[in-house]
């Protein structure tokens, strides 16, 4: 029987999930751990953002779990058409984050609050293909960044790699 | 949105913008001030070196095609723009000025030219800017001119700064020897100077292979002979003690081809067995050889040419096409090009500045023929 844990999100909300899912949070690791984790686990996310990185959790556990069960035999076909499933399944979940920008920079916050270094670096690379193409005022309208140059020197640094602004 | 958080926030940024191709940054440096001194700092400049893809560069000769009266071969510098080398797409890399004497890298996306005017040059690919270098002052004996010159260029770690390192082998005109001394100088890239560094005793090697190095952990590696008897020597200089070291080569059989470079990040040597007629890759872990693969013969393909990503190797079949070989699935994948020789290169784009006083192609945009430039402003011999 599987130990499972409560977690409480910010809005008050119950998640009840496997230790072996949420253990992958080195933050939740610690607390359970330093016997903090006695009944619910109290985390400052909110329960729209939790939900996702379970999701994320779930679906990394699966593959870790199915690696575990392997023999060496055959393991290269199988590992391949894993990887097309992983793939498929992220790309999914990169469409889904990329339609609410809101979801995907809270889930980058909590990746971080709960040391989840995949995640965080999965979101990154997500984050800065949405941004490679785009140009400063998309910028600073998608982070909420307020323009401290002037006219003049935001003029000159344009100037100097003008070419980078072609598309 | 998301201002409730921000230094959390702000190391998310560093991490999202350490992905970003250099393009993108350098557009991206107007959005705000912290952004702008970001891209400027050395500490992003190595992270964002971390990160970015590793492609791939090859330089080739051109084929007559028999339209051309007037053909002359004339090298292609070409970059693929896939990383995974699944689409063989190819873009022409503009070299910006004409190439006197070697085009030596790139080292962290930048390359080592020698101009027409005979002067020095560092480009960045990806940034577009180029540097010409102060004139080398290094004091020769009479009658005694530059034979070849070995190329690094790297950081040195202890003072986070890049180094370009020259080793001059030098001719004695007089005797028609070669003196038994070579000569070295370093370049420092912030200060923008040249310093003398002290001679080595060399005339018991000789240089078959590349000119260029291989540069890992602080460290330029060059492939020498010794001259007697052939036998392999690494030479290797570290950027931040600034010592030369001899390092002994593998005990091998006899061997064509061989050719110096990161396998899985540890220094290799790729080459040719000619014995076993198979291709070898042996790793050297603190001074110590070790074989570490061995890939049975290839119908028709006898020339190693160099290392890519996952273990992958290049090599050019001897119907003159480009070959890349996976041990892995042992696999070989035509790369669609066709050429007597080739060179292949890893490039990374980085965010190294160049730009710096001696650049005057950044201030004047004129066409270089058109600048005059005279073949007498000689450098450094």
């Amino acid at each position: 029987m599987a130990i499972m844990y409560a977690l409480k999100s910010s809005d008050n909300e119950i998640f009840e999930v496997e230790q072996k899912v949420i253990e992958q949070s080195e933050t939740i690791k610690k607390m359970i751990e330093d016997g903090a984790a006695t009944g619910e686990i109290p985390l400052q996310v909110s329960s729209k953002t939790l939900a996702k990185v379970l999701e994320w959790c779930k679906q990394r556990q699966h593959k870790t779990v199915e690696n575990e069960n392997d023999d060496n035999k055959g393991k290269r076909k199988k590992e391949r058409d894993e990887d097309d499933d992983i793939k498929e399944w992220e790309n999914k979940f990169s469409d889904e984050l990329k339609a609410d920008k809101d979801v995907l920079f809270d889930l980058l916050l909590a990746s971080n609050y709960l040391d989840l270094p995949a995640l965080l670096s999965f979101l990154c690379q997500l984050v800065a293909d949405m941004v490679a193409g785009k140009m400063p005022e998309e910028i600073r309208r998608m982070f909420n960044i307020e323009n401290d140059f002037t006219p003049e020197e935001e003029k000159a640094i344009t100037a100097e790699h003008g070419w980078a602004f072609q598309p | 949105m998301v201002r409730s958080n921000d230094v959390l926030f702000e190391d998310a940024v560093i991490e999202i913008l350490s992905r970003l191709p250099v393009k993108s940054l350098l557009r991206l440096r107007c959005v705000c001030k912290s952004w702008c001194d970001l891209v400027k700092n050395p500490n992003f400049i190595s992270k964002h070196l971390k990160n970015v893809d590793t492609r791939l560069i090859v330089i080739y000769m051109d084929e007559d095609d028999g339209t051309d009266q007037f053909y002359y071969p004339t090298d292609l510098f070409c970059l693929f723009t896939d990383e995974t080398l699944e689409d063989l797409s190819l873009q022409d890399l503009d070299l910006q000025q004409p190439i006197g004497g070697s085009v030596s890298g790139p080292y962290d996306g930048i390359y080592y030219i020698v101009g027409l005017d005979h002067r020095m040059y560092l480009w960045n690919l990806a940034m577009g800017e180029c540097r010409r270098l102060p004139k080398c002052r290094a004091t020769f004996p009479h009658y005694t001119r530059v034979l070849c010159t070995n190329v690094g260029f790297g950081l040195d770690p202890m003072g986070n700064d890049f180094k370009l390192v020259l080793i001059f082998t030098l001719w004695n005109e007089k005797r028609n020897k070669s003196h038994e001394f070579s000569h070295c100088a370093v370049y420092n890239l912030l200060s923008n100077s040249w310093r003398d560094f002290e001679s080595f005793k060399s005339i018991h090697y000789s240089r078959p292979h590349s000119y260029s190095c291989t540069y890992s952990d602080g460290v330029c590696y060059w492939l020498w002979n010794l001259h007697h008897n052939q036998q392999i020597i690494i030479i290797s200089f570290d950027m931040g003690k600034e010592v030369f070291q001899e390092i002994q080569g593998p005990d091998i059989d006899e061997s064509a081809y061989e050719t110096l470079g990161l396998y899985y990040d540890s220094l290799s040597l790729l080459f040719l067995n000619l014995i076993k007629n198979c291709f070898e890759i042996w790793v050297m872990k603190s001074t110590n050889w070790s074989k570490q693969l061995s890939v049975g013969s290839i119908p028709g393909v006898n020339e190693p040419l160099g290392f890519w990503k996952n273990g992958s190797i290049f090599l050019q079949s001897d119907s003159q096409r480009l070959l890349l070989y996976d041990p892995n699935t042992q696999e070989t994948r035509d790369l669609g090009l066709r050429s007597f020789s080739f060179s292949v290169y890893k490039y990374k784009e980085s965010l190294i500045p160049i730009k710096g006083e001696d650049n005057f192609f950044n201030f004047f945009d004129i066409p270089w023929h058109v600048l005059g430039v005279s073949e007498t402003d000689t450098c450094p011999n």
